[in-house]
């Protein structure tokens, strides 16, 4: 397949070590989603070469780039930061990686015209890059990753620079761009909401290793290991023997008429939070926390019974460390 | 008769421009002085910040030595020291001189301004395909010079009061003028006035082209975050 395909990488570090194994479906956003120092970055240094890696290779639309220079591998580039070139115009900026690769006067100003165009921002060509926003910067910077036709585009947490706002509707901007230039996209992020609203498929990171690969539903739904389960949304986890049943609030009904599935008896309901259309329950079940969705009816010190059916139920390892924070 | 100025403060307009030569002198010393201090300053700075070990040490070494001597001892190795191996005129003494003090000064402003520069500018130059060089050259240089200017401008304030010292090898700059016309004269104070005057209309004018290219440089910097 093309794309990109990474096949039995290990970068070590005396504290640190990281392993990878995945594809990235040619045409496809893919996150790379895990908490910070999860090796996000270092996946994505080594994926660039700015970092060698000790074992293992990358293969980007069939060609193998693992002993590559990081300029030669054909990889556009989005940071956190822009990184924008302040001394230049914002059309300067996304023409910058046109010159290198010995494309006519007239094909630049195409290109740059026509990715203006894309990104919303059309006669921006002599902007400043001071006089932009930060949003506008952005754009600007994943035009002049996309001017080159890149093989693959990294983008580095984009958008945690912006406010909360600004973030939605530039990453609905950039899930439309990718798919409008059909460009193999790697997006790394630490926000499990803006990798489950844009991503074709997650890959989720932790220390150093991937936890599980999956679409967003897979990945909610279906969670692999206990640090997936619980890094993404919320949930119960309640040990059993050996294992861990883990559900989702949503999936809890609570004091069902006629219960079914797994059936917990007399919960006590110790808070409830306002959450706008519903209310979040946090019951006791001796002494396990089980969250659970409902209208308010209920009050604290409440008693009741909860059921959550079968084929909502995930049996984990407890292994895995948890993230929630409640 | 006796006034309350002990001196004839009548003569510093009258003998002023007695001083236009001499401070012509001073201008050129200072000027090439200058020049050979960048183009010294710009190489010391670049072999500092290269990755080659010996460029490095090098460059290290010769920052050390002229930093850490006095500018008049350096004047006097080139015009005194050297006279068994070549005679060097005087002129040319103080602007090897100055050149070469500057140049160690010069370096470490060069190489502070270029290490200022955020490395993500050279990483997103080089992930577009750019050759280091030309990254350099396009993107951070450009950049650094920004940075570069106000401590320049403050580096060739002192190199211009420091090409007095010139004086000490028979240069017929600003202060060798006055000292020479002062004793002919037998009015020291009057002339070493004219001399400072002198100075100081070049520091203004020095002060006030800095200033301005400054200004210009940060209209375009405005809002940056």
């Amino acid at each position: 397949m093309s794309g990109l395909v990474v096949r039995g990488l290990v970068k070590q570090y005396p504290e640190f070590t990281l392993y990878l194994d995945c594809e990235v479906p040619q045409g496809s956003l893919t996150t790379l989603l895990g908490p910070s120092g999860c090796g996000k970055s270092t996946a994505l240094s080594v994926i660039t070469g700015i970092e060698d890696q000790q074992q293992g290779s990358i293969i980007l639309a069939g060609r193998d780039i693992s002993h590559v220079p990081p300029w030669d591998r054909n990889i556009g580039l989005v940071f956190q930061d822009y990184a924008l070139f302040p001394h230049m115009s914002a059309g300067a900026n996304i023409a910058y990686g046109l010159h290198v690769r010995s494309v006519s006067r007239q094909e630049i100003k195409r290109t740059v015209a026509h990715l203006l165009e894309l990104i919303g921002l059309e006669g921006y060509e002599h902007r400043r890059i001071n006089e932009l926003s930060g949003g506008e910067q952005q754009r600007i910077a994943l035009a002049r990753a996309l001017a080159p036709k890149p093989d693959l585009l990294l983008l580095d947490e984009p958008l945690s620079a912006l406010d909360a706002k600004l973030r939605v509707r530039l990453r609905t901007e950039i899930q439309r761009i990718q798919r409008e230039l059909g460009v193999t996209t790697i997006y790394v992020t630490h926000d499990q909401e803006e990798a489950l609203d844009i991503s074709d498929e997650i890959i989720v990171m932790n220390r150093g290793r991937i936890e599980q690969v999956g679409t967003p539903q897979e990945i909610y739904h279906k969670p692999q290991t206990l640090f997936c389960g619980t890094f993404i949304g919320t949930s119960s986890q309640i040990p059993e023997g050996d294992r861990v049943l883990f559900f989702r609030p949503e999936h809890v009904q609570v004091a069902p008429d006629d219960p079914r599935g797994r059936i917990f008896t007399n919960c006590l309901l110790e808070r409830k939070r306002y959450r706008g259309f519903f209310y979040e329950y946090l019951f006791n079940w001796n002494g396990h926390q089980i969250l659970a969705h409902g209208d308010g009816s209920l009050f604290s010190g409440a008693s009741c019974t909860l059921a959550v059916d079968r084929k909502h139920l995930a049996d984990l390892e407890p292994s895995g460390e948890t993230t929630q924070s409640l | 008769m006796s006034t309350i100025i002990p001196w004839n403060l009548a003569v510093i307009p009258e003998r002023f421009f007695f001083f236009r030569d001499a401070a012509f002198y001073t201008l050129q010393i200072t000027t090439l002085g200058i020049l050979a201090g960048l183009i010294i300053g710009l190489i010391v700075a670049f072999a500092k910040i290269a990755k080659n070990p010996i460029l490095s040490n090098l460059a290290a070494g010769y920052i050390f030595i002229i930093r850490g001597t006095p500018l008049l001892l350096q004047l006097f190795i080139i015009y005194y020291g050297m006279t068994t191996v070549v005679t060097i005129p005087p002129f040319p003494s103080a602007v090897i001189a100055l050149g070469i003090h500057n140049g160690a000064y010069i370096a470490e402003v060069f190489r502070g301004s270029i290490i200022s520069i955020d490395y993500g500018q050279m990483e997103a130059a080089r992930s577009l395909g750019m050759p280091h060089s030309r990254a350099m050259r396009r993107i951070v240089l450009p950049q650094a010079f920004k940075r570069a200017v106000p401590p320049l401008g403050n580096q060739f304030i002192i190199a211009l009061k420091d090409s007095s010292l010139a004086s000490t090898i028979a240069v017929p700059e600003l202060l060798l003028r006055g000292r020479q016309l002062g004793s002919s004269s037998f009015m020291y104070m009057e002339m070493l006035i004219i001399v400072a005057i002198w100075y100081l209309i070049m520091t203004s004018v020095l002060t006030y082209a800095v200033h301005r290219v400054e200004k210009r440089l940060r209209v375009s910097d405005r809002d940056q975050t």
